[in-house]
């Protein structure tokens, strides 16, 4: 059980962490990975105690244990627990607990020490003296703590008490500094690499079980010197002659130093050097998105130093990686006796040194252990040579990135999309049923027309009801009114590069263009502007009040009506070209459609605006439907295709024209030449005609028809009756025949 | 007004200079076309030339050790090593590099009776700043800056380098640009190349050249290009010129400043070339030499008889 000897606090308490299971149960703390602790701390230590000044603390964030402080609403500052965030175990084995406060800009604000076990502290001088300690971190910068290594500031000196002390230093400023790097304060920001971009580390691969293998492996990596080496390194040219007279102590052939360097945070690599406890303790202390090395050495060199026990920082080796120089700090240190693999030599500083996420360490690149030599001549004088220990991950080691930095942005951004696009499909669930129950009603009405346009006022209600919701619930609920723009942002798209997204964010407008584009095929323009299009419902309706009121309709002259007809294809054609050109100066044009004043902003707009929108409504309570017979764009857009229709519905008499005007007369956007042929370009399906043309009481081809039936019908009469006097019911045949 | 009239004084590689992308692509022994980077390091114009099939990444490891250099070296980085040891007057924690630099300076410094001297920073500011302002500074001036020099008051140690008295200051341009050459040369070396030339203002060969023969440089006498001067093969070059850089626009105030009369060189050398196993030691030398009469200069290089003076005139 003696095999590892912790330099590192919380070392221990893993190695310990069976006997602290028992004492866990009776005390409200234990290791990281439990429920934090914050909250009950918390309850039980005002946050102006902590802070003066603050007032309460805010609620508990999710992404890490920490509590915003406020002041009235605002924030000062955030408020954590050591513990929680990283090893914390004092000479007790057993945590320190330490309730501290950031500020944004990563100073701390306050820090007070709530619970402990320490030995030495449980009461006297020593005791307050450390308190006082604590609450004296208050002022002190985390940002220059933010280098890897730290500061090496000097650790204050409380007689007999320095693990205890140690740990309360290490443990405030490393959760302090995890809290300001995950909250982004005072500008310290951790790295971000999305995953998939970069290569990994492969934690599957495997290493050689002995020393030489790993060595022949290049997963150990060996400096070895001998006194004779660096007493010739030290004599070369450049060094002071000085230096030759002060050797190396040992004999010419005897090692000064023979130093090992591996990347220990390597799985493979952790699997084979270090025993299962220590790799707990290993992993416990690498953080995230950090590393670790191992470095091993025996010899007569000490690479640990001494001056590591004053200031904290190891100043004989530094990792070099790019352009980056990693020093350590011995806070950031565990050593170890032995390491796990059967023919290790005997090395008496075994040490494995964490390196924090934001050192931006790499694994998967090569990087460089440097090795200070001093060599000290007299009393000042000294000289210096830097030795390296090259390390480089072998190949099989290494999961390269799958994709670009640029690509995975890319995905990203579509994974964003879509999000957004689901969940707006999401909110529009009453609006798209809604909708749904609309094209089924138009669907059936169409299919069974014949049925419908039987009753001519069932025909006339329905209509009115169905623009009624058209009207009030496609347009002014559901701002579901198409617009050419939509047309003509199609357009754009297909030159530039077409993506149905674009689309799919308005679903609303992408269904009721699949409906439209349908039903062209079957009706031609009629399902849209005769009944789904807001604008085009608004005008019929004030048309109807109009007509209600006896208000005179005028009828153009046919001539006249039908060179207007054109208008509306130039505007297509124009802003069509606008289009090609730019798209921004073309919507602005496509004002010419009313519909965001009538519909989606509901006249609430600019005066200009409102009376264009007031006059085409003016006009079209004398001119029904004037806007979609001349200038309507959209309209003109879906007329074109018109011809393409699968089916006649709309049924004509021989008749129809010649001699008979009816239908002509009465067809509210005249598209019944005079001729009596319909123009498919201009009937908008309001089904009118299609009452007429049943109608007993109007359409004279049914009335002639009608009585021609009731002439024939009695003649039948009288034939039945002379049948059934001769056959009684002998020849049931023989009435179907007649009949 | 430009404080420094900068001439082309350093020594221009021939060779490298007619190396143009893929000029030895053809030649059948060559198994990857000759690549040159060119850039700059420490504010001069450097280049690296090197044959490797994988020689872009090499180059971009290359540097990202000369950035990482230049934070330790740089009198105009405000945040390297150097300047915030001349500010603060003590560094704790310095670079192992710059603690390396220093024990060659130290050395030099002794070999040269301390006429290289890192410590003539404050001189050197003072005559920058002064004919800036279009004026050579008065005696009083130089006699106050002069008194700061002294390189037995830096005090040099692992954990912390310190200058006993306040405004002292240290510049390392005479001696940087090799080391960092040096650097960039072991880097290479780790990773396995053999016939590399890395110029950061002073050169360092390692090998050859990959065609054959050595690295073939030409020197540059104040405008007079020397071709084929020195060839170069596992060796270093350095080359000084007192008045290649100039205080004022005349030229005639040279950029060396002598630490013992607190004026620049009135010697009446031109270039001062020298050859050594290392960039350091052959960019100091080079540099303390500029300094020294002939008799001087070879009585000081005994003490190296690795080095080796390739022109002076
Ligand atoms: S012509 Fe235009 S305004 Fe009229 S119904 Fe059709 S789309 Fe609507
Ligand atoms: S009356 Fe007939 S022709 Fe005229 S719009 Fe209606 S359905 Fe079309």
């Amino acid at each position: 059980m003696h095999a590892v000897r912790f330099a590192r606090s919380f070392g221990l308490g893993t190695l310990l962490s069976a006997l602290l299971a028992l004492v866990a149960l009776a005390l409200p703390a234990a290791a990281q990975s439990e429920a934090p602790l914050l909250p009950d701390f918390i309850a039980l230590y005002p946050a102006g105690k902590l802070v003066p000044g603050a007032e309460a603390y805010g609620p508990m964030r999710d992404d890490i244990p920490v509590v915003p402080l406020l002041k009235g609403s605002e924030t000062i500052g955030y408020a954590f627990m050591n513990s929680d965030l990283v090893g914390a175990i004092g000479y007790s084995s057993r945590p320190i607990h330490i309730l501290a406060a950031v500020s944004p800009d990563a100073v701390v604000l306050g820090a007070a020490m709530l619970q402990q076990s320490e030995p030495l502290l449980q009461s006297g001088k020593r005791a307050t003296t450390v308190k006082q300690l604590v609450a004296s971190y208050a002022g002190r910068d985390l940002k220059p703590e933010a280098v890897p290594g730290g500061t090496g500031k000097d650790r204050p000196y409380v007689s007999g008490v320095s693990v205890s002390v140690r740990v309360i230093e290490d443990s405030i400023i490393r959760a302090g500094l995890k809290v300001a790097f995950t909250l982004g304060l005072g500008g310290l920001e951790m790295p971000a690499r999305p995953p998939g971009t970069f290569a990994t580390v492969n934690p599957e691969a495997e290493a050689p079980a002995t020393w030489q293998a790993l060595l022949d492996a290049g997963l150990l990596r060996q400096l070895r010197l001998t006194n004779a080496q660096l007493n010739q390194d030290f004599a070369a040219p450049g060094q002071p002659p000085n230096a030759a007279k002060f050797p190396a102590r040992g004999a010419a052939d005897e090692l000064f130093i023979d130093l090992y360097a591996s990347d220990i945070s390597v799985p493979g690599i952790a699997a084979q050097l270090l025993r299962g406890v220590e790799r707990t303790d290993l992993f416990a202390m690498v953080e995230a998105g950090g590393a670790a090395i191992v470095v091993a050495a025996r010899g007569d060199y000490s690479w640990r130093g001494s001056n590591y026990r004053y200031d904290g920082l190891f100043d004989r080796i530094a990792l070099v990686q790019g352009d980056k120089t990693i020093r350590f700090n011995s806070r950031d240190q565990m050593s170890i006796y032995r390491l796990a693999v059967p023919d290790t030599p005997i090395l008496t500083e075994i040490s494995l040194l964490a390196i924090p996420a934001f050192a931006e360490f790499d694994p998967t690149q090569p990087w460089r252990l440097e090795l200070l030599v001093e060599r000290r001549m007299g009393a000042i004088e000294r000289t210096y040579l830097t030795y390296g220990v090259d390390f480089a991950l072998p190949a099989n080691f290494i999961t390269p990135a799958v994709m670009t930095v640029a690509q995975y942005e890319q995905a990203a951004e579509r994974a964003a999309v879509v999000a957004m696009r689901n969940s707006v499909w999401q909110n529009k669930s009453v609006e798209l049923a809604g909708l749904a129950v609309m094209l089924a009603v138009l669907t059936a009405a169409f299919f069974f027309q014949s049925y419908l346009t039987r009753s001519a006022g069932l025909t006339f209600w329905f209509r009115i009801g169905y623009l009624g919701t058209t009207l009030a619930f496609l347009g002014w609920y559901s701002n579901a009114q198409l617009s050419i723009v939509n047309l003509m942002a199609l357009a754009s798209s297909l030159q530039s590069g077409f993506d149905w997204e674009t689309f799919l964010m308005d679903p609303m407008a992408f269904i009721l263009w699949f409906s439209v584009a349908a039903a062209l095929i079957f009706w031609g323009r009629g399902a849209y502007c005769g009944w789904l299009c807001p604008f085009g419902a608004m005008q019929e309706l004030t048309n109807r009040l109009a007509k209600a009121l006896h208000i005179p309709q005028w009828t153009l002259p046919w001539g006249l009506h039908e060179r207007l007809w054109a208008v509306k294809y130039i505007i297509f054609l124009g802003l069509f070209g606008a289009t090609l050109t730019s798209l921004d100066t073309a919507i602005r044009y496509a004002e010419v459609e009313p519909f965001r004043t009538a519909i989606t902003l509901k006249f609430a707009r600019a005066w200009p605006y409102t009376l264009y929108l007031s006059v085409l409504l003016f006009i079209g309570l004398f001119v029904e439907r004037f806007f979609c017979r001349y200038l309507c764009p959209l309209g003109a857009a879906l007329a074109i295709p018109a011809r393409i229709r699968m089916f006649d519905w709309i049924k004509r008499y021989r008749e129809c024209g010649s001699p008979c005007q009816i239908c002509s007369n009465e067809c509210m956007v005249q598209s019944i030449h005079p001729t009596g042929e319909i123009n498919p370009n201009e009937c908008l399906s309001c089904l009118h005609c299609q009452v007429q043309y049943q109608s007993k009481s109007v359409c004279p081809v049914v009335i002639k028809q009608v009585k021609r039936r009731e002439k024939v019908a009695q003649g039948v009469h009288a034939v039945e009756h002379v049948i059934e006097r001769t056959h009684h019911a002998n020849h049931p045949h023989a009435v179907k025949v007649a009949e | 007004m430009p404080a420094l009239n900068r001439r082309r004084f350093l020594t221009i590689s021939a060779a490298a200079g007619a190396v143009g992308a893929g000029a030895f692509a053809g030649r059948a022994l060559q198994a990857a076309p000759l690549y040159r980077w060119d850039g700059v390091a420490l504010g001069a114009g450097a280049s690296i030339t090197l044959a490797h099939p994988d020689a872009e990444r090499i180059i971009g490891r290359a540097l990202a050790e000369i950035a990482r250099l230049e934070a330790v070296f740089s009198l105009y980085r405000k945040d390297s090593a150097l300047t915030v040891l001349n500010a603060n007057g003590s560094l704790a924690n310095p670079p192992f590099e710059l603690l390396e630099c220093l024990a060659l300076c130290g050395t030099i410094h002794s070999a040269s009776g301390g006429l290289f001297d890192p410590t003539v920073q404050p001189l050197w500011r003072l005559y920058a700043e002064s004919f800036a302002k279009g004026a050579a500074p008065l005696p009083e001036a130089v006699a106050a800056a002069r008194a700061l020099v002294g390189w037995g008051d830096v005090r040099i140690g692992a954990d912390r380098i310190a200058f006993a008295r306040p405004g002292m200051g240290l510049t390392l341009n005479g001696v940087a640009q090799g080391f960092i050459a040096d650097r960039v040369a072991a880097l290479l070396t780790a990773e396995g190349l053999t016939d590399v030339l890395v110029d950061t203002g002073e050169m360092r060969a390692l090998g050859g050249h990959p065609d054959g023969g050595a690295w073939p440089v030409a020197l540059d006498v104040e405008g007079t290009i020397l071709p084929d001067a020195v060839s170069l093969r596992e060796m270093a070059l350095a080359s000084s010129a007192p008045r290649g850089t100039t205080f004022d626009d005349a030229g005639l105030q040279g950029h060396i400043l002598n630490p013992a009369t607190g004026a620049p060189s009135d010697l009446p050398w031109r270039l001062v070339s020298v050859t050594a196993p290392s960039a350091a030691l052959a960019d100091a030398l080079s540099s303390a030499f500029c300094l020294m009469p002939r008799e001087a200069i070879v009585a000081t290089l005994s003490a190296f008889p690795s080095a080796r003076l390739v022109y002076l005139g």
